[in-house]
């Protein structure tokens, strides 16, 4: 990608719309720039895209943002996680829960199969009065548990911001899946080592987002960078109600949720 | 394998990725640092009625010892980068420890031992002939001396070695209740009492295994069982399971009269999934039918004929050692039947016996030091009619 | 040294140690060894690692790298109700299908109603401002009947509406 730069520039007029214009504004934005970064290049941008030998992670500071009220439980994002990045039947590096309160404010959960090939119509649960969809995935904490216990450092932060696993170092120990408090990491069962969400590392320092973010239809997951005054995720959490998984542990997510219910941890 | 599941769990959380390997590595761990510390209540504190039992206390912690990586190497995805933990120690990490502590703690067993039996050895090597000679010969490091001026200074070792072992001991103990009682991830690990409940329950499982070992040696080789060190043992037996066991009600005890959020969760668990392991088997069966027995031996053990003190101390030991077996499981086990999402538990687990982490692994495990420990006797008997 | 030094009767202790010490030695040498290369480059994990998990395979490219063979697909998607919809959303990510400009594999093609409800069959999750169908019922209301492919009658996935 020869034109990475271009992150988001004209964004900043986006400021001071309301969310959801706001919102549309940036996926056609988005779009353009996109296209932009093809000019040029006699084809496109292969699936095995080149490593971009000019990015400096020093200058970037990656966080997430999920929309709850946006998200439809198409599921588009789990299966594309779990195309682009090998992951194991049965594991999952996000899901979406379904989250159904009745009057009483009892909350039925489900998540059948990860919410991988979406969600059918149940009857269970009552009297429904309060519905939706959450995606999760790794909160990529600032302060996190899991690469704290890991013995051998093989799980670590890089300094853009994204908890990784060095598969060749980890022993398998699992120490890290339990400290997850967000149910984020599991032991992948065919490199027995432990695996989670990497935010698409190979994507996102080559200038592309995450198969997740690209993949979603209606602009519930974006991820941007905080080192980026221009991008818009900053306005977003500077200007709107966010709420983060869990803030009593005092983990640091860096995925914000906007619209989140108490009911969700 | 199927499981039920009931309520909402994270979809990575229906695995249980702590297997009953878990359940042997602090089990196997407790009964060394347990083991430890009776010998040391003889070599330190004086406690001259454990001198029948004081050389075997500490072989029992030497070869419990190397079994105690035995589960968790098997239980690794990776063993053949298991070295990583003492080539790259991430010090943030509790686990990273492990290498230092145990290696640390290995070589403090070695010394003592080797001192402890350096009179034997040296006796042994002058006695045998042949390959027999040169093997007690190599472990006595080729020096014969045993003179009083020697002798005198293997036991200063001794005292300091024994003395250095008790808080080592702890340590190594202590850790792995830390390993638990420090992840905040999970509301029936994440207890600061975490470690000391670790550590009664250690010293409570080491001389419970103790007294067996010490009554079965007894009746092999046809040495009478001591009074005195029987006695003595149930005694001690009697207060750190009274300590243990106190420990164990007081956490429960505590979470449930908080009522705080996580006392849902774990009110269920201890109620439904953990029914018969906690409350059957770790709190009566385990607790205080023993408790019971112990007790009539401390109180009664004066006028008790010597056959049933040693058959209710024996049975004591037995139920107490499966309590200790129970608490590890209850912990280990207890703690992966429930998700992080506070929604949903999975309602039983039942280890296959054919599996890696399974049963039958489990119990080659197990008896693994047992072998060792025969071996011991071989090479540098413990157990002698001289000890009193 | 004389004979009734204390120390004189030390020697096995002496032994014990620097056998010991010995051990320690070749242990921390072993360690020196075993450490990876790039180890604390960046931090304390290995650096190379970095690198590696950079290079994976990135397998969705967005509707851009379709445009190349797909211009009039591209077209049609980008001017309609589905504008947001990516293709390999509904089809699948474009490494399976052509990687560097390489005809690969057959790219799939659902033609099936469940590929249209696994976004707009009504749920009670969904914002309710999100177009969805009670599928049945809105067919019937068209007077048609329902069947496994009964979208493809009205609707084009490229341009729904």
């Amino acid at each position: 990608m020869q034109d990475k730069k271009n992150g988001c520039d004209g964004c900043g007029d986006g400021l001071g719309l309301t969310r959801r214009t706001f919102l549309k504004h940036l996926t056609t934005v988005s779009a353009v720039v996109a296209s932009g970064a093809v000019i040029g290049l006699i084809l496109p941008e292969g699936a095995a895209g080149a490593v971009d030998s000019t990015y400096d992670w020093t200058r970037h500071r990656w966080v997430y943002l999920i929309d709850t009220r946006a998200c439809i439980g198409c599921g588009s994002c789990a299966r594309a996680c779990r195309a682009e990045n090998d992951v194991p039947e049965g594991n999952y590096r996000t899901w979406i829960e379904r989250y159904r309160m009745n009057a009483e404010g009892e909350a039925h959960v489900d998540s059948p199969q990860g919410g991988e090939f979406g969600f059918e119509r149940i009857k269970a649960g009552g009297d429904v009065r309060k519905a939706f969809f959450v995606p999760k995935l790794c909160n990529h904490c600032a302060a996190t548990p899991c690469t704290q216990v890991c013995p051998v450092g093989a799980s670590y932060t890089t300094r853009d911001g994204v908890v990784l696993v060095d598969k060749e170092h980890c022993i398998g120990c699992g120490y890290c899946v339990q400290a997850c408090p967000y149910g984020s990491r599991f032991i992948n069962e065919e490199t027995h080592t432990a695996d989670k969400c990497t935010w698409c590392y190979h994507r996102l320092t080559n200038g592309r987002k995450t198969a997740c973010v690209d993949i979603c239809p209606v602009g519930a997951r974006i991820i941007g960078d905080r080192e980026n005054p221009d991008d818009p995720i900053n306005e977003i959490i500077a200007t709107q109600r966010i709420h983060v998984l869990q803030p009593e542990l005092l983990t640091k997510p860096q995925c914000y949720y906007s619209g989140l219910d108490m009911e969700v941890r | 394998m199927f499981t039920e599941l009931t309520g909402y769990l994270f979809p990575n959380d229906v695995h249980i990725s702590w297997s009953l390997m878990i359940v042997m590595y602090p089990y196997i761990t407790g009964l060394v640092a347990g083991a430890f510390i009776v010998s040391s209540l003889y070599h330190v504190f004086n406690r001259d009625e454990l001198k029948p039992v004081g050389r075997l206390a500490l072989a029992t912690s030497l070869c419990f010892l190397p079994a105690a990586m035995l589960p968790l190497l098997n239980h690794l995805g990776h063993p053949e980068n298991a070295l990583n933990i003492i080539v790259t120690p991430n010090f943030t990490s509790a686990m990273a420890g492990f290498g230092f502590l145990f290696s640390a703690y290995f070589i403090l067993v070695v010394l003592e031992v080797w001192f402890v039996f350096r009179a034997d050895i040296v006796r042994l090597a002058t006695e045998s002939r042949g390959l027999k000679q040169r093997f007690y010969s190599l472990l006595a490091l080729g020096v014969y001396d045993v003179s009083e001026a020697a002798l005198a200074i293997d036991r200063r070792f001794i005292r300091v070695l024994a003395a250095l072992g008790i808080p080592m001991a702890c340590l190594l103990h202590g850790y792995v209740g830390f390993l638990f009682g420090a992840l905040k991830a999970n509301p029936w690990w994440s207890t600061p009492l975490m470690p000391v409940i670790f550590l009664f329950s250690a010293v409570v499982s080491g001389i419970a295994m103790l007294i067996v070992l010490y009554q079965i040696g007894c009746r092999f080789k046809g040495i009478e069982v001591d009074r005195e060190a029987i006695s003595s043992m149930a005694r001690w037996l009697w207060l750190f399971m009274i300590m243990s066991l106190t420990l164990e009600i007081l956490e429960i005890m505590t979470l449930s009269y908080e009522r705080a959020e996580e006392w849902e969760v774990i009110g269920h668990l201890l109620t439904h999934q953990l029914s018969i392991s906690f409350i059957s088997v770790q709190m009566v069966i385990g607790g205080l039918i023993p408790f019971i027995l112990l007790m009539l031996v401390v109180t009664m053990g004066g006028v008790m004929h010597d056959k049933i003190r040693n058959t209710l101390t024996l049975s004591a030991s037995l139920l107490l050692l499966l309590q200790v077996l129970s608490m590890r499981w209850n912990v280990v086990i207890g703690g992966q039947m429930f998700s992080k999402s506070m929604r949903g538990f999975r309602e039983t687990y039942v280890p296959g016996l054919y599996e890696k982490e399974g049963v039958l692994a489990a119990v080659a495990i197990f008896v693994f030091p047992f072998l060792l420990l025969t071996f011991f006797e071989k090479v540098l008997p413990t157990l002698k009619k001289s000890d009193r | 040294m004389r004979q009734d030094s204390p120390l004189w009767h030390a020697k096995h202790v002496v032994r014990a140690f620097l056998l010991l010490i010995i051990a320690v030695i070749a242990l921390v040498l072993l360690r020196s060894l075993l450490v990876p290369d790039s180890w604390g480059q960046f931090g304390w994990y290995r650096g190379d690692n970095i690198a590696e998990q950079r290079a994976k395979e990135q397998r969705h490219g967005g509707n851009i790298s379709c445009l190349e063979c797909h211009d009039q697909e591209y077209e049609t998607i980008a001017g309609a109700g589905h504008a947001n919809v990516k293709c390999e959303g509904c089809h699948a990510p474009v490494a399976l299908h052509a990687v560097d400009g390489e005809w690969v594999k057959e790219m799939p093609v659902r033609r099936e109603a469940e590929l249209c409800l696994n976004c707009h069959q009504w749920l009670d999750a969904r914002p309710r401002a999100f177009p969805q169908v009670r599928p049945r019922e809105h067919v019937e209301e068209q007077g048609g009947e329902f069947g496994p492919a009964v979208c493809f009658d009205c609707h084009d996935p490229h341009a729904p509406l």
